[in-house]
């Protein structure tokens, strides 16, 4: 199982008038590519039967390797998705850059998913979302991956992940605490790489802490490499949007024997309404 | 479902909005949030507000009731300048319009994100720059308060004689075309506000005449400006009911400095006599006038004035040349020296030196009055807010109203503006409002002149104890340490704190704090009357002989503000008319969890603190008035601060008993009321069970029959009962001698009567033991029991 990451999103500065609903809806489309998923991307005003698709003009055509769907209400209805790329924004010659795909359902992989293919290079994108009933399918935000780093070694036993929620809590004169709910949970995902043989490896991590620039920059973790062009597994779509810490290090163990300072990677907020 | 209904339930989740206005909220320019929310289903509110970055909200209510302002600060996230809008010189116009509404969002979470309905939002108040923006490099710092340093933190705009000039040449607008202006008074000199009654200080007079040029001096006027008013209605005579003069009487051989002044009336209208057979000639001396409205600040005023005769009514000194009445005209010619002059002035105070000039008589004119000092006038003149109908009291909260809503630019919570004033009727006021400083121009000895509105109504609310502050939806609110009914009837039901949701800390707050314990009380800013030639009014010291702290063991002194006061209350006992609490009372102050956002400042509420079983506490659902509130983002908790005022539970003052107690029967029931052809006997047909029912001796038979004319009370009375004769029978004490009379089950009733009220005994699931009874729909003496007409009810 190898890991990646992913720093660079297509999407970013797209006019909001590049993106297609086939609902016709065109409000809080600036909200797919906003760089934040507080604000939600709603897919239409009202419910949609099942076949509903979101059409993306690039411009001009771009190498995609991935797509990821991020705060999304997929969970719920038996949801799939189909990723088309064509040259002509009817579809009329589409490739199938994804194969139709099952959405997880289960916590914590329940709200994000990435789908991974091989590269493409078309202007003219459309996702298909399939459905049971009708639905209104929304997304805080949507990544259009251009490439994704590998990482040439796994994770070492000692990883893990943790939830947070953020409360404010009030103690009483008789110690009854009373708590209030102010966002969460807040996903975390800790890792460490250890006795990585020479340099290289241990450079591919201080690589992807550069590309994050401490934390400034979201990066995409993408927990199982899965570029297939054929429907993804469960695995092959886990991923979070996180930022990492201000810094991070390494040191020589032994002779050419490199641990990697633990990190952890902190899931950007989607508390959304 | 209501904030305040699950504001109090523990695993609720939160957010904090913030809406923006530059237009005092006809529409909203921003929204902010600490999450982001389509929190109306359409709009989003971006996530801009960042953790901890909503400073603490505080309100409280005044040390000795000046109003306080409530302030907080706000951080806004502006790494990507979305917030520029507000920073800098260039966009300092908006940071000035700027409002700011906050808001806390509370429900219940759930797997989903919840539906904007799902939510319940209270007002934290709305807001203003108290300091302008503060910009870095990723953030916009912002200091708020509310309109006490808003709106209400600076000087009125009122018109000035400049504006009032301005306004053209109508047939009522004597300064138009020519104005002679006293050195003391420039042009742009705003008029003041005047509410109440007493003697009110005008500004000095103004020469006017007409256009005609000179020699047409009797179109001369005395114009004594006196004050701005928004009430646009037509004048009546009627508002000034008495206007004096201080003056400078002869002899010319001194200095001024050397003379003594003297106040002397002008009554409003004089008789001549010119020693013929002709009856007395009347005429006017003084009119009250309005000018023509004047906008200014986007609001209308007017002006009120006097025009005072040239002569001051004084007949004599009718100018050569002029045209005075005709009859005046024929006493000049007559015997001066033995007119009968009745009212006017006397002629000294007219400066009746004519002037050898060039420019003729208008010389003359121009110096007539010359010798007055001051005009003084008694009316109240800028009440817009239940104005009284002719001279008479005006109360507080009516001026407060006015000063806020009318001649400023905030709203008042119109519910608690009546409550208040209907709970302190003693609550009078009288004073000017100028927005000038100069307290030489003040009728009154006290201290110089308060510049800002916030200060004005500070002084208004320390006068009348009533307490003046912006409520939780930013409406200018008011509230009294008086119990009324809507304290006493809400007793049973008050929001209370029990010890597992605060931490509570409690002491008798002492001298200089809100609520201090007092046995001795001063008081401050008493007025004297130069008008009337009296000095300040005895003002203490006053003992109060009931309070908890005997004066002969520690004399606790307390001072309280009175210069709003009528002159009349200030002269007297003011204990008599003031609201003072010389009881000991003790003030606590908790933290809790966000509930406490229920409570509003001057509310009452509960609290309950035992400190454990064995120890004993000394709070068991006592009630306490709030008077501070903190709300704390950081940790969603509220900071009260509250007064003791458990004594409203045992010291009644209203009646609050349940009538339908005192119900034996009502409506509904099958049986007609007959009157029996035997005198002062009843009869009940149907299933009518009068032993059932519970009736006995003492009841009282009620009788109102819809149908009977205003003026007949033979079916619009009441009956005591003196006899219960049979299941279907009563008989009465008197009754009238119709018989016969069919009365329909629907029109009468028999209720408890004075002997036979409920009691602990008789109806102890509603009146336990120890319980009391306040009221009584009769008295024993049988008042009811016959049909004399002070008996009757209804019309009767």
């Amino acid at each position: 199982m190898s890991h990646g990451y992913a720093t660079v999103n297509a999407l970013t500065g797209l006019a909001a008038g590049s993106f297609t609903w086939s609902s016709g809806q065109t409000a809080g489309r600036d909200k797919l590519n906003d760089g934040v998923q507080d604000e939600l991307a709603l897919g239409s005003a009202s419910a949609q039967a099942s076949g509903q698709t979101l059409s993306v003009d690039l411009g001009s055509a771009v190498s995609l390797v991935g797509i990821a769907l991020l705060g999304h209400n997929l969970s719920v209805g038996s949801c799939t998705v189909q990723v088309l790329a064509d040259s002509v924004n009817t579809f009329a010659t589409a490739v199938t850059a994804k194969a139709t795909t099952t959405i997880p359902t289960t916590a914590p992989n329940d709200r994000d998913a990435v789908l991974q293919f091989p590269a493409v290079s078309r202007r003219y994108w459309r996702l298909v979302f399939g459905h049971s009933g009708t639905k209104t399918v929304s997304f805080g935000e949507i990544l259009f991956l251009t490439t994704i780093t590998t990482l040439t070694r796994s994770r070492a036993y000692g990883h893990g992940e943790s939830e947070r929620y953020v409360t404010n809590q009030n103690e009483s004169s008789t110690g009854s605490v009373r708590a209030t709910l102010l966002s969460g949970p807040i996903r975390t995902k800790r890792f460490s790489f250890r006795d990585m043989r020479g340099t290289a490896e241990r450079d591919e991590l201080m690589a992807m802490f550069r590309a994050s620039r401490g934390g400034v920059t979201p990066l995409l973790w993408i927990d199982t490499i899965e570029s297939v062009s054929t429907a993804a597994t469960a695995a092959g779509q886990e991923c979070l949007w996180s930022q990492m810490s201000e810094s991070h290090g390494w040191t020589e163990n032994d002779f050419s024997l490199y641990d990697v300072d633990g990190f952890e990677l902190r899931g950007m907020s989607r508390e959304v309404l | 479902m209501s904030f305040d209904t699950i504001a109090g339930l523990p695993g609720l989740e939160r957010i904090i909005r913030c809406d923006v206005s530059l237009n005092g909220f006809s529409s909203i320019a921003y929204r902010y949030a600490t999450r982001a929310g389509r929190y109306d289903g359409t709009n989003w509110w971006t996530r801009r507000i960042p953790t901890g970055g909503l400073g603490s909200i505080s309100r409280r209510l005044g040390r000795d009731r000046i109003a306080a302002a409530s302030t907080t600060s706000l951080v806004l996230e502006n790494a990507d300048g979305g917030v520029d809008w507000i920073c800098g010189r260039e966009h300092i116009a908006d940071a000035a319009a700027a409002r700011f509404r906050i808001y806390i969002g509370v429900f219940q979470p759930g797997p989903n994100p919840p539906a904007h309905t799902d939510i319940q939002w209270k007002q934290l108040g709305e807001f203003v720059c108290a300091q302008w923006p503060k910009q870095n490099n990723d953030a916009v710092q912002i200091a708020l308060s509310d309109d006490f340093m808003g709106r209400l933190g600076s000087g009125l705009q009122l018109p000035t004689i400049a504006d009032w000039k301005l306004v053209g040449n109508t047939s009522n607008n004597p300064i138009y075309s020519g104005v002679g202006l006293p050195s003391t008074l420039t042009v742009d000199t705003p008029l003041q506000l005047a509410f109440g009654e007493d003697w009110l200080l005008a500004l000095p007079h103004i020469i006017a005449w007409g256009n005609s040029g000179v020699g047409q001096t009797y179109e001369a006027k005395i114009i004594v400006p006196i004050c701005a008013t928004a009430d646009l209605s037509a004048v009546s005579q009627d508002l000034i009911q008495d206007v004096r003069v201080e003056w400078l009487p002869p002899p010319e051989t001194l200095e001024d400095n050397q003379r003594a002044s003297q106040v002397i009336a002008i009554q409003r209208s004089g008789s001549i006599q010119d020693g013929t057979a002709n009856a007395p000639t009347t005429f006017t001396t003084w009119t009250v006038e309005k000018s023509p409205t004047i906008t200014k600040g986007g609001k209308s005023f007017q002006i009120v004035y006097l025009v005072v005769r040239a002569d001051l009514g004084d007949a004599r000194f009718e100018p050569v040349g002029s045209s005075p009445d005709a009859a005046v005209a024929r006493a000049v010619a007559g015997r001066q020296s033995e007119l009968a002059y009745q009212g006017g002035y006397p002629p000294d105070a007219v400066d009746s030196i004519a002037t050898p000039s060039p420019a003729g008589q208008s010389v003359t004119f121009a110096r007539r009055a010359a010798r007055v000092l001051r005009w003084y006038v008694k009316g109240r003149f800028s009440a817009v807010t239940n104005p009284p109908g002719t001279l008479g009291m005006e109360h507080s909260v009516d001026a407060m109203v006015d000063l806020v809503s009318v001649y400023s630019s905030a709203t008042v919570n119109s519910t608690e503006a009546a409550r208040t004033k209907a709970g302190a009727p003693f609550a009078s006021c009288f004073g000017v409002v100028q927005p000038w400083t100069e307290k030489a121009n003040k009728a009154e000895n006290g201290e110089p002149l308060p510049l800002s509105l916030r200060q004005v109504l500070s002084a208004l609310a320390q006068s009348s104890d009533i307490d003046i502050f912006q409520d939780w939806t930013g409406l200018i609110s008011f509230a009294s340490d008086v119990y009324d009914f809507t304290i006493a009837s809400s007793i049973g039901s008050m929001l209370e704190f029990r010890e597992t949701e605060v931490r509570i800390e409690r002491w008798v707050p002492s001298a200089g704090e809100r609520g201090a314990a007092f046995n001795r009380v001063f008081f401050d800013g008493g007025r004297g009357e130069p008008v009337l030639g009296e000095g300040v009014p005895f003002q203490g010291p006053f003992d109060v002989s009931a309070s908890d702290i005997p004066v002969a063991t520690r004399v606790v002194e307390a001072v309280f503000q009175q210069g709003w006061r009528p002159r009349r209350q200030q002269a007297q006992n003011p204990l008599t008319w003031r609201a003072l609490d010389g009881r000991t009372r003790d003030r606590i102050r908790m933290r809790t969890h966000r509930g406490g956002l229920r409570l509003e400042l001057g509310g009452y509420f509960k609290v309950t603190w035992t400190r454990g079983s064995s120890l004993g506490g000394p709070y068991s659902g006592s009630v306490f008035q709030c008077d501070g509130l903190v709300f704390n983002p950081a940790d969603d908790s509220v900071d009260v601060e509250a007064l003791w005022r458990d004594d409203v539970q045992t010291e009644r003052s209203y009646i609050l008993d349940d009538e339908t107690l005192l119900v034996r029967s009502k409506g509904g029931l099958s049986g007609n009321c007959t009157e029996n052809a035997t005198p002062e006997v009843f009869d009940f047909g149907g299933t009518i069970n009068l032993t059932t029912m519970g009736v006995v001796n003492g009841d009282i038979l009620i009788i109102r029959e819809a149908s009977e004319a205003a003026d007949s009370f033979l079916y619009n009375r009441t009956y005591r009962i003196a006899q219960v004769n049979s299941t279907t029978q009563i008989e009465v004490h008197t009754a009238h001698t119709e018989t016969g009379h069919v009365t329909a089950n629907a029109e009468w009733s028999i209720v408890r009567g004075a002997t036979t009220y409920p009691t602990a005994i008789s109806d102890p699931t509603n009146y336990p033991s120890g319980g009391d009874l306040y009221g009584k729909v009769t008295q024993a003496s049988g008042l009811y029991s016959d049909s004399s007409t002070g008996n009757r009810l209804l019309s009767g």
